[in-house]
């Protein structure tokens, strides 16, 4: 499997495949500059330390930008968004409505894993109740 | 870098075709090689340093060089996208001006529209495993730069259309171009949209073909009978996500540009004509700031109303119709961005198109994806 393959070239991000295989979204922090970062590194992009430490997050975040392909016979989006704790993420908004979508919108992270893919976080919009596949019942921190 | 010990571009060879079904990649680079060379009066024995990036086949660049049967003392297979050729003729300078080789061939060509590209991702490419499983296409990526850019300074789908009426107007001058019919600004928005916000006249065509290019030191150069071109200025810059502090709106032409422009002591206010990387319409706009012709944010503005049409605006652009009407090879437009450069600085553009007493050009390029990860390699050439 591909996605497999990925996951185990890059074994340092572990922790992250980890906590989204039971829902749970997780930040890699730097426990030496405090900065978050994204795509998630077992070393910190900020000042290359490799004291990494994997924080739970809610997932919240606002449309940065979006984009709507329009080739296929469903539309679909990508976008960037802007999480809450500062980084901002490529990802694919789901179950939406674009015309719904506007940049600022207030989006969360849900999981919905496709077979032989890595489980990568994409959001629905806020208001949206019909994907709920986020589990978080108490704040986790994954050392590695 | 002083400027008289810098080099000259002698040869510049664009491929006529656009399509080349019974044509292998490596006898394309070869072809674009010998017209180079022909075009600067030189031969294959005469080249002693080799640049090219990954459009070139094989083992890289030792097939290649073994293909041509080349005997080089230097090379440099740096591949940083579509800019690469750029930045090939940068390092060609400061590996002359180092006395590592004399006379540097630089090929770029493939076959992307007979034979679509099958891209076998790199397990090891570390933003790939969180990027791969998301659906998008390399247009969304660039739409997403476009959306923020209308978000972030009022810019409108019909400015950026105005990028792809002026390529068309030059394109028509052009034999080889494959779409010379004059478009409108109702045109490209009646087109399809592909990823909203880019229709699908914001697009590059797809062709096969190619080009080269022949660096040389100043001694040869001026043994030659070709119509000087200097190197005067390089620039590059490499521009990621910042480990999340993405912007969308600038790129690292900012770099590469005030790099280029400082090292040959010009403004842009100086330059007569400019090659600029037009993957998309707002490849172009984007630049077009970010290498100081107008203030951040005032691109749409500034593109409006033919301003970038040879003869009518400010800044003529792309005269040979660009990658948005003539030609993208190997779907990387680095090496025909110089050559249409090369060609205005000789005098030998299309007389529709050729600006009066061009001494002075830049030539930009935008590699990979601009919303992602790309590259930026400035060129700044001037006629002697």
């Amino acid at each position: 499997m591909i996605g497999t393959d990925f996951i185990a070239h890059s074994p340092e991000t572990k922790p992250f495949w980890d906590a989204a295989a039971i829902g749970r979204f997780v930040l890699p922090q730097c426990t030496q500059c405090h900065r978050t970062h994204w795509y998630p590194r077992g070393i910190c992009p900020h000042c290359l330390s490799m004291d990494i430490d994997w924080q739970e997050s809610p997932g919240e975040g606002e449309i940065y930008s979006f984009s709507v392909n329009r080739m296929g016979k469903e539309p679909y989006v990508l976008a960037y968004v802007a999480l809450a704790e500062g980084p901002i993420m490529l990802t694919n908004v789901i179950d939406t409505d674009p015309a719904a979508l506007s940049i600022g919108t207030r989006v969360r992270v849900v999981f919905k894993p496709v077979a032989g893919q890595p489980p990568v976080p994409l959001v629905v919009m806020r208001s949206n109740r019909i994907s709920q596949t986020r589990l978080v019942e108490r704040p986790i921190t994954l050392h590695l | 870098m002083n400027h008289d010990e810098q080099a000259y571009i002698v040869g510049a060879y664009e491929h006529p075709t656009r399509k080349a079904p019974d044509k292998s990649v490596a006898h394309l680079h070869a072809e674009c090689a010998a017209g180079a060379l022909a075009d600067a009066g030189l031969t294959k024995d005469d080249v002693d340093g080799y640049f090219s990036a990954s459009d070139e086949p094989g083992f890289r660049p030792v097939s290649m060089v073994d293909f041509l049967n080349l005997k080089v003392r230097h090379c440099d297979f740096t591949d940083i996208g579509g800019s690469a050729p750029l930045q090939h003729i940068a390092h060609a300078a400061q590996a002359i001006a180092a006395g590592k080789c004399n006379v540097a061939l630089v090929t770029l060509a493939g076959r992307p529209r007979s034979a679509p590209v099958n891209f076998q991702p790199d397990v090891t490419q570390p933003d790939l495993l969180w990027e791969r499983p998301l659906r998008q296409s390399l247009l969304d990526i660039y739409a997403l730069c476009a959306r923020r850019h209308m978000h972030e300074y009022g810019t409108t789908s019909e400015q950026l259309a105005w990028i792809k009426v002026a390529a068309s107007h030059h394109a028509q001058h052009n034999p080889h171009a494959m779409l010379r019919k004059v478009v409108t600004t109702q045109d490209v928005l009646a087109s399809p949209m592909v990823s909203d916000p880019l229709h699908r006249l914001d697009c590059c065509v797809i062709s096969d073909g190619g080009g080269a290019v022949v660096v040389t030191r100043p001694e040869i150069a001026k043994s030659l009978k070709r119509p000087r071109v200097k190197v005067i200025g390089s620039g590059e810059g490499i521009q990621g996500q910042s480990a999340g502090g993405v912007e969308l709106t600038a790129s690292a032409a900012r770099q590469s540009g005030a790099i280029a422009f400082a090292e040959a002591d010009v403004k842009p206010n100086d330059i007569r004509y400019a090659s600029i990387y037009d993957s998309f319409t707002i490849t172009v706009l984007i630049a077009v700031e970010d290498l100081g012709f107008c203030e951040k944010g005032q691109g749409g503005p500034f593109v409006a109303d033919g301003n970038l049409i040879s003869g009518v605006g400010r800044l003529p652009f792309n005269t040979d119709g660009g990658g948005l009407c003539s030609n993208h090879p190997a779907m990387r437009g680095g090496i025909t961005k110089v050559i249409e450069a090369v060609r205005q600085l000789r005098g030998e553009a299309h007389p529709a198109v050729q600006v009066k007493d061009c001494a002075l050009a830049l030539a930009h390029g935008t590699g990979w994806l601009m919303g992602t990860r790309h590259s930026s390699a400035t060129l700044i050439l001037e006629r002697e």
